[in-house]
């Protein structure tokens, strides 16, 4: 909201804090703008911009045009000549159609600068001089709309200053954020009445005349949910009706357009004090009145932005006295029945709506706007009467007949009890008693209009028709803090009752991550919405889970494997030539329920005991993507073990073959992918990415080969086995020995392994592949080398124990395919 | 006799003359040579051994202690020529074997270590700092129900507060029943529903906002939440926990304060805001001159928040503070647009590697 710094100084004594007139000549850098600037935040009235706003018009004055010349040649401007009021006439061309002898019009004179930066000059157009300009409303900052030249006052006298005549002065622009709990300081009136309080200066409430006639006119009836309070009044004389330039320039600062003296009025009288109204063109009113109810299904209405609206019975409408639509209450008025300039009269609307109405009603039919916006955070019911005569004095109408009140069903706000312990409870300020003086008799809640009433140990605090927002003894308090001032507030150290730290759970998240990195693997940190056609290409075979409303169609749904991100930012750095790709992410995937199986569902785990079954299956994955040569299960084969090792699941986790496609995991190479198991349970996949997940466009940009491996986080944590203690080693001499088989190649080698590492049983302390080659003179083999090492706590490893065991592996081993390759 | 005098005298000269040769040889295999010579069984060494038995027993001792030296003398010139070849030797592998490390630092930028994300990192400073005050870390889901996102934290269907977090609901459930949380403040009302009282807890997290893209707003995003429930908290513990929070992880020349703000969820309501870290309060650009930065959004639980979660605001009280971690980011690092981080590109990633 912008508001200008003479139209506060219009409601707020400033003069015994600094010189207004000084302070709009000097800019925002003027101390009394910095005060309250500064009073402004303090209060939550931000203030997000301070502009200084010159009205710049030394050497504009009132012309009246003597003579109206075409130039022979030239059918866009015509040559004038106007009466300063100092000697001869003065030629200026002028490019307006909408003058004629005898107007009264603001003159520049060359030398002048004009508030939109155009500096005059005298020249000669088409061989005639024209000196400075005759300008528009835009021109002279009077208005946002031109057409034509400003036509003045007809009584104006020529040669008269224009600025100082019409009273346009310098300013300074503030440009506040208000928030939603404040609908009180949506309008000058408001904001000037906390700066009152704040600075205890001196406040003019600006009042609707005693003499005014208000009679009860209660039909045709009105349903008291759709307003509980409305008053119309006729307005006459508009055909002379005028809004002073003065105020054009504040509505103009305030971001308004300019439409007609009418509707100008009405929503300078909106930035005043903060109410909406609504005028109407009384002529095409079924029954010259209106009323307001809930629309009916099936019902329509044309609004003044030339939408076609279909009504719900949830909106309030305004009904004309045939029961007609006329418009949407507090939203939007109707086209058909809008003020236009065949207007003969008007039929002028204040109300109080409902606020939640009004916000549902403007959002579902995306339909904000000024007044929507204040009445959908509540507007003060007992100002009705000032804004109507307001707007009828300001537009120069003549309120025709009594006003008529349609309904009057407001009920006067309770009074909230306010305990004294309670305010300082909350607020927690030292010394407590300080806080009450925001209470007391010509404190700042009074000063502001709450009546506050001592009754006993309690106070009844009964808040102004214009602060709806206060209802509860905490928004007593709240505004008591507000205006204590938050700054004032003592600072008081906390005391924790509770022993910091991470759980297990987010240790190992860290340990894993740092593992990881150290391996030189790079985090990533990849969206969450990914596309159908990255879902397709990286698995998750379950129904998808679609956002409601996506912004790009690119990200449409929940991912539910890592690899759908991480495939993304691969495609990236090799489409930026940049290699060897090597990232991890830890983050959630989410599934619906019926994929199963596939994702952390024990229901005690941490995360899960917090999900609800109104959620889908979320759970933490571990995802990495390493780029290697020919074959990348040579760099990703590392990971897994490291992995495996920090969660003690060696020999725990089994690796194991895939048969068919895994539900909830991504594809991998068909010839170069192992499922990970926990047990019965499914918790990863590892393997080499399908070449079908590398675009085309890519693949000549690509040098290596992707493992990738996807494993559920939340089952490593649950069978994470902890280290319980070392195993002091054997002291005597070990003996290694160096077995090479020659194995089938399309053969597991985990059969092999196994039996080794049972044949050697308790004597066995390590194997481990030392050497693997696939012989060119042999399509069918594989060799693998494996190094045993044997120890015992016993003795020395004896040449026998070592014949006899080759010797068992050697036959035992051919059962599986795999032969031992002696000498 | 004079046989064997003869042979003593070709003994010194064969010893003599071994010896000689031995002190010249360069390399192992010439020094194996002159040992395979002196060890053969022709020399004259080796033939007065043999002979030993058939020598006079008054002559034993004379030519015995001849032979044993010759055999001392070869054996210690063997010895010192074997260390001195093979130091020769060593220091010939050793200068053959220059290298130079330089040839190794320089693996190219995206080789060697990986690293923790800037997200990563500046979250586990914070949780660290949390820690140290006493507070527990939790977390909560990304999908959330409408309740627990907006309901239950006082954020009713069409209210304002609504539409400055637009959402993204999601095609599970009723409609608009689940969306992905806009803040991370649902998780409040989790810990509220399952925790036992007091409650000292923060909670880091990612949210998302149906914003167009920007450089400084991304559709998804972090916040850390603090939440502290217990008897006789206060306003006032609520502005010396920012104030310890701030000066701590900005240090002690920044200030934090409070202003009044608008949040459903919490009553009395305040922004935060800290001393601009680019000018120290002096005014500049990045804060629009004001000298202060907005950080995030804070107050005392509201009522209707505890009475939608069963806690008795009349015996509890508690506050509750939020801000955005990426935005700690991109002051900490300088970083001009939010929008690369998804991307992961690995020239942005390695230079993650460093310490904060
Ligand atoms: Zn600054």
């Amino acid at each position: 909201m912008k508001i200008t710094l003479t139209w506060l100084a219009e409601f707020l004594d400033l003069g015994v804090l600094f010189e207004v007139d000084e302070a709009v000549r000097t800019g925002p850098s003027h101390p009394g703008v910095r005060q309250l600037v500064d009073a402004m935040n303090e209060l939550g009235m931000v203030v997000e911009g301070v502009e200084h706003a010159p009205a710049s018009l030394d050497g504009v004055v009132v012309a009246e045009v003597v003579s109206l010349e075409p130039i022979p040649g030239a059918d866009k401007i015509r040559a004038t000549l106007v009466n300063d009021g100092e000697g001869e006439p003065k030629s200026v061309v002028c490019g307006a159609w909408n003058f004629k002898v005898g107007d009264k019009v603001p003159w520049a004179r060359p030398g002048v600068t004009l508030p939109t930066g155009m500096t005059l000059t005298e020249r000669k157009m088409r061989g005639v001089v024209s000196l400075g300009m005759l300008c528009s409303p835009v021109e002279v900052g009077v208005s946002s709309e031109a057409g034509g030249l400003l036509i003045l006052d007809p009584l104006t006298p020529p040669g008269v200053d224009f600025g100082a005549h019409f009273g346009l002065s310098d300013d300074i622009v503030f440009d506040l954020a208000i928030e939603a709990n404040r609908p009180d300081a949506n309008c000058v009136l408001g904001v000037a009445r906390d700066l009152a309080a704040w600075l205890r200066i001196d406040f003019w409430s600006p009042e609707a005349p005693y003499s005014l006639e208000i009679i009860d006119d209660p039909k045709p009836s009105i349903d008291p949910e759709a307003t509980d309070r409305l008053l119309i009044a006729s307005l006459g004389g508009i055909e002379t009706a005028t809004f002073p330039l003065r105020l054009g320039r504040r509505l103009q600062l305030g971001g308004m357009r300019s439409i007609s003296p009418v509707v100008d009025a009405s929503n300078y009288v909106m930035l005043e004090i903060g109410q909406p109204t609504h005028p109407y063109d009384a002529t095409s009113l079924g029954g010259g009145t209106i009323a307001a109810r809930f629309a009916r299904a099936g019902e329509e209405v044309v609004t003044l932005d030339g939408s076609t609206r279909a009504l719900e019975s949830s909106d309030i409408v305004i009904v004309d006295g045939n029961d007609q639509v006329v418009g949407l209450a507090g939203v939007m008025g109707g086209l058909a029945t809008e003020v236009s300039d065949a207007t003969t009269s008007v039929l002028l609307e204040a109300a109080h709506f409902p606020a939640g109405r009004i916000a549902r009603t403007a959002k579902r039919l995306n339909a904000r706007s000024e007044a929507s916006a204040r009445f959908e955070r509540g507007t003060d019911p007992a100002i009705l009467e000032l804004a109507v005569t307001r707007i009828a004095e300001l537009a120069n109408l003549r309120i025709e007949g009594p006003i008529r009140c349609r309904i009057d069903a407001v009920r006067p706000a309770a009074p909230i009890e306010v305990r004294p312990a309670r305010v300082g409870a909350i607020l927690g300020h030292e010394p407590a008693d300080e806080l009450l003086n925001v209470l007391e008799p010509d404190g700042p809640l009074e000063r502001i209009g709450f009546d506050i009433e001592q009754a006993g140990a309690i106070y009844r605090v009964t808040p102004p028709s214009f602060r709806p927002d206060v209802g509860s003894e905490i928004e007593v308090i709240e505004e008591i803090a507000r205006h204590f001032g938050y700054q004032r507030i003592t600072s008081t150290p906390l005391t924790v009752a509770t022993t910091g730290g991470l759980t297990e759970r987010q240790q190992l998240i860290r340990r894993l991550k740092q593992l990881l990195a150290g391996m030189g693997i790079f985090e990533a940190w990849s969206v969450t919405l990914v596309s159908p056609e990255e879902r397709e290409r990286t698995g998750g075979a379950g129904e998808p889970i679609e956002l409601a409303d996506p912004l790009v169609a690119q990200e449409s749904e929940l991912r539910q494997t890592l690899l759908a991100g991480l495939l993304r930012s691969l495609r990236t750095n090799v489409g930026r030539r940049l290699s060897p790709v090597a990232l991890f992410e830890v983050g959630p995937v989410m599934q619906r329920w019926s994929v199963g199986g596939s994702m952390a569902s024990d229901p005690s785990s941490e995360q899960n005991s917090l999900v609800q079954s109104a959620l889908p299956n979320e759970g933490l994955r571990l995802g990495v993507l390493i780029e290697g040569a020919e074959n990348s299960l040579v760099v990703i084969a590392p990971v897994l073990t490291a992995i495996e090792r920090v969660f003690g699941l060696d020999g725990v986790l089994e690796v194991t073959g895939i048969d068919e496609e895994l539900v909830g995991w991504p594809e991998l190479h068909p010839g170069r992918r192992s499922q990970l198991r926990l047990g019965e349970k499914v918790v990863g996949v590892v393997g080499e990415l399908h070449p079908r997940q590398i675009p085309d466009e890519l693949i000549h940009l690509v040098e290596g080969r992707f493992g990738y491996l996807e494993m559920d986080f939340e089952a490593l944590v649950a069978s994470m086995h902890p280290i319980r203690r070392v195993e002091v080693p054997s002291v005597y001499t070990a003996s290694t020995l160096d077995l090479s088989f020659a194995i089938r190649r399309d053969a597991p080698l985990e059969p092999l392994v196994d039996l080794i590492e049972e044949i050697a049983g308790e004597l066995g302390a390590d194997l481990g592949v030392f050497d693997r080659f696939r012989p060119t003179d042999d399509e069918e083999h594989l060799y693998v080398g494996l190094r045993l090492r044997l120890e015992s706590d016993q003795g020395v490893i004896t040449e026998g124990t070592v014949q006899s065991l080759i010797d068992t592996i050697d036959a035992r081993a051919a059962a599986l395919g795999a032969q031992l390759r002696r000498g | 006799m004079a046989e064997i005098d003869v042979t003593l005298a070709e003994l010194t000269g064969f010893c003599d003359e071994s010896v000689g040769k031995l002190n010249a040889v360069m390399t192992n295999a010439e020094l194996l040579a002159v040992k395979e010579a002196v060890h053969a069984p022709s020399t004259p060494l080796a033939t007065l051994q043999r002979a030993m038995r058939s020598i006079a027993p008054e002559d034993r001792p004379r030519i015995g202690a001849a032979v044993h030296e010759v055999r001392s003398r070869l054996e210690e010139a063997i010895d010192v020529n074997e260390r001195r070849v093979n130091e020769v030797e060593l220091a010939g592998r050793l200068r053959a074997e220059q290298d130079d490390i330089a040839a190794y630092l320089h693996p190219g930028r995206l080789r060697g270590t990986g690293a923790l994300h800037l997200l990563t990192q500046t979250r586990m400073m914070l949780e660290d700092l949390f820690i140290g005050m006493g507070f527990v870390v939790a977390e909560g889901p990304e999908v959330e129900t409408e309740w627990h996102n907006f309901e239950a934290l006082n954020i009713p269907k069409f209210h304002p507060a609504r539409a400055n977090q637009d959402s993204f609901y999601l095609n599970y459930g009723e409609p608009e029943s689940t969306l992905l949380r806009t803040h991370t403040s649902p998780v409040q009302i989790r810990l509220m529903q399952a925790s036992e009282l007091p409650i000292y807890a923060i909670v880091p997290g990612r949210v998302y906002r149906r914003d167009t893209p920007d450089a400084r707003h991304t559709p998804a995003f972090h916040q850390l939440e603090a939440l502290v429930v217990d008897k006789g908290i206060t306003f006032a513990n609520l502005k010396a926990t920012i104030e310890a929070f701030t000066s701590a992880y900005f240090g002690p020349d920044i200030q934090a304060r409070l202003r009044p703000a608008y949040f459903p969820f919490t009553e009395p309501s305040a922004e935060f805001e800290i001393t601009c870290t680019v000018c120290k309060g002096l005014g500049c650009r990045t804060c629009s001159g004001t000298g202060w930065i907005e950080l995030g959004g804070s107050g005392m639980v509201h009522p209707n928040v505890f009475a939608h979660v069963g806690i008795d605001p009349e015996v509890y009280s508690g506050f509750a503070f939020g801000f955005g971690i990426d935005r700690l980011v991109q002051m900490k690092v300088a970083l001009g647009d939010m929008r690369i981080l998804p991307e992961n590109d690995l020239r942005v990633l390695a230079q993650m590697r460093g310490v904060l």
